[in-house]
């Protein structure tokens, strides 16, 4: 199994915000956990990105438990295999989009080169190429929302966690964007997991939980 | 482990003009107050130093004058005074008198000295005195005098058959003596002992005032102490301070008590840096935390953010010191900034900062700026990673 999740519970300010969530994917498969706003769905992707800690329970990948890793363990188990697409795009500002996707390469001291090819190879099948030199402040919502996705697979990460990507988008975008992930999750042999309050996107993935109330419900 | 060398972050973090001109601002603003707190602990040692130097040069380590005024160079005398304590020992004849330059007169202290036991003890260069005089650095200024001119005492004698009247004597200007202290700059003129006891009719040997070199300084309350108790009926002895003996103190006393006042410069120093921390935490808060969540582990950015502040308290360190240079040349070469010598005593004063005052001022600074910078990555470590990202890009 490429990830298990056994048990996990959190909370905020004494709110149960996870109540015992477990399940398992196997490599290379994607998920779509799917529920409504305050389920705690964002949360447990969080989790499951090394972003937060989960007060109980185990998260293992690849036989590795990293519910007890200590913050620098997990800045660089995020470095080395996870990719992060958020719904809103997060690219700094100050930087052009080439140097925003180099971020996690420099970060985790990656060969530049390699990683800027890999780039570049991304950029003209996202066909945003033209969009590396310019800052995010220059480029569409849709440029900066693909610009957001190979910084995320510019590491080939093991893990694409996706927070709401589609969030922003009308429904033909949306089964685009859709498609573009899945297909580059397979492309990089990554295993694709997708955060979504929208039932229509979940039916395109492998496999679907529901969650409720911080508890899976299907 | 993944991080992100620490120049990389300051490219990212100061990218902006507006973050290098507060960041420049800050500096200047840091060390300026670090300069300010220098310069004033700098003149007031200065003042301190120079005026006991100075003092030094014109009595001695000790000096001593008899009860009765005058006295006589003899032997007896000389041996008690030669104990294990004195290196050497020189005997003034001091005389009121005016000194006359073409219309304009001053009030002076002619000093008549023996050129090598007064040259050993004081420190000065009185090489040039021959058959003429030696006029202080402020005298000459003010009345342009130069070497060679001409200037006439105007001497009171004690003898009956020349009382009210005055012995003029015109006297040529060997040299210019430069002691340091305002008043003796303008008020002391040398002679040499004997043509002053001739000038005078006195009897050869009588002196009213002596100077000590003392073997060891760190003897010189002890030597006070013996010559008072072999001498004491006859003569007293004093440091060569004792004339500003309260002025030195009250120099002490300030500098506490102005040490206080300057640490509200620092606090306001000190503000300026949380003014700018803040600012750099708040505008750059999204790159914070989108490097953290792709990987930047905290050690890096602590290494950076402490990085930066060190960098910024030496910079502002290396500046307070061209600052400090700056002012300490300023207050010795224009004119109209010079520390005014009647009221100040010396006549020039120019900073003295030893390696004590450095660390006092650079070291309490630097504890300042490691406290805030600490304090300010606690406050962003306890910020959830998530709620920072959600917050700052929302």
């Amino acid at each position: 199994m490429f990830l298990e999740v056994i048990d996990v519970k959190k909370n905020y300010a004494k709110t149960d915000v996870l109540k015992g969530i477990s399940f398992s994917v196997d490599k290379g498969q994607n998920l779509a956990i799917v529920g409504t706003s305050g389920s705690g769905k964002s949360t447990l992707l969080y989790i499951l990105g090394a972003l937060e800690h989960a007060e109980h329970g185990k998260v293992v990948l690849e036989g590795v438990d990293i519910s007890n890793f200590s913050d620098d363990e997990l800045a660089l188990f995020r470095n080395q295999f996870i990719g992060f697409v958020f719904q809103f795009h997060f690219l700094l500002p100050s930087m052009n989009c080439l140097d925003n996707t180099l971020l996690p390469a420099k970060i985790g001291k990656h060969n530049i080169k390699e990683v800027k090819a890999r780039i570049i190879k991304y950029a003209k099948i996202l066909d945003v190429e033209h969009c590396l030199k310019k800052y995010p402040f220059e480029i569409s919502g849709g440029e900066q929302q693909r610009i957001n996705i190979i910084r995320a697979i510019s590491l080939n990460p093991k893990l694409l966690l996706c927070d709401e990507p589609t969030g922003n988008l009308d429904s033909v975008n949306t089964q685009k964007v859709i498609k573009l992930l899945q297909d580059l999750a397979r492309e990089i042999n990554s295993t694709l997991i997708v955060v979504t309050h929208d039932g229509n996107v979940s039916d395109a993935f492998d496999q679907k939980i529901t969650i409720e109330d911080g508890q899976i419900i299907s | 482990m993944a991080r992100l060398p620490v120049l990389s972050l300051f490219k990212i973090i100061f990218e902006s003009r507006t973050s290098y001109k507060f960041l420049v601002g800050t500096i200047g603003s840091f060390a300026f107050s670090m300069a300010v707190i220098l310069c004033t602990i700098g003149l007031m040692d200065g003042f301190e130093f120079t005026l006991k130097k100075a003092l030094s040069q014109s009595n001695g380590d000790i000096k001593f004058i008899a009860r009765d005024g005058f006295f006589l160079e003899e032997d007896s005398l000389k041996n008690k005074l030669n104990t294990e304590f004195s290196q050497s020992i020189a005997f003034l004849l001091q005389i009121e008198a005016f000194a006359l330059t073409g219309e304009e007169g001053k009030g002076v202290l002619v000093k008549g000295i023996s050129k090598d036991s007064f040259a050993e003890i004081s420190g000065l260069d009185i090489s040039s005195l021959d058959q003429g005089v030696l006029i202080g650095k402020q005298f000459a200024e003010t009345y342009q005098v130069k070497v060679g001119d001409n200037i006439v005492l105007a001497l009171s004698s004690s003898k009956a058959k020349n009382l009210g009247s005055a012995i003029l004597k015109e006297m040529r200007v060997d040299g210019i003596v430069h002691h340091g202290i305002y008043e003796k700059d303008f008020r002391f003129i040398y002679i040499d002992k004997k043509q002053l006891e001739t000038m005078m009719t006195y009897r050869e040997g009588v002196s009213n005032f002596g100077m000590m070199k003392i073997k060891s300084f760190e003897n010189l309350n002890f030597a006070i102490l013996h010559y008072k108790e072999i001498l004491g009926d006859d003569f007293s002895f004093s440091p060569f301070w004792s004339e500003f003996e309260v002025l030195i103190e009250a120099v002490e006393y300030e500098k506490v008590s102005i040490s206080v006042v300057l640490q509200l410069i620092v606090i306001v120093s000190i503000l300026n840096v949380i003014a700018f921390l803040i600012y750099i935490s708040e505008t750059k808060a999204q790159a914070f935390f989108m490097l953290r969540t792709l990987g930047l582990n905290f050690a890096s950015l602590q290494r950076f953010w402490i990085s930066t502040l060190v960098g910024i308290w030496g910079l502002a360190c290396l500046f307070s010191l061209v600052l400090v240079f700056v002012f300490d040349q300023v207050i010795l070469k224009l004119p109209f900034l010079k520390i005014p010598g009647d009221i100040y005593v010396l006549s020039d004063l120019s900073l003295l900062l030893g390696k004590m005052d450095y660390i006092y001022v650079f070291g309490v600074s630097l504890i300042w700026i490691i406290l805030i910078g600490f304090v300010s990555l606690h406050r962003m470590k306890r910020k959830p990673l998530i709620s920072g990202l959600r917050q700052e890009f929302s």
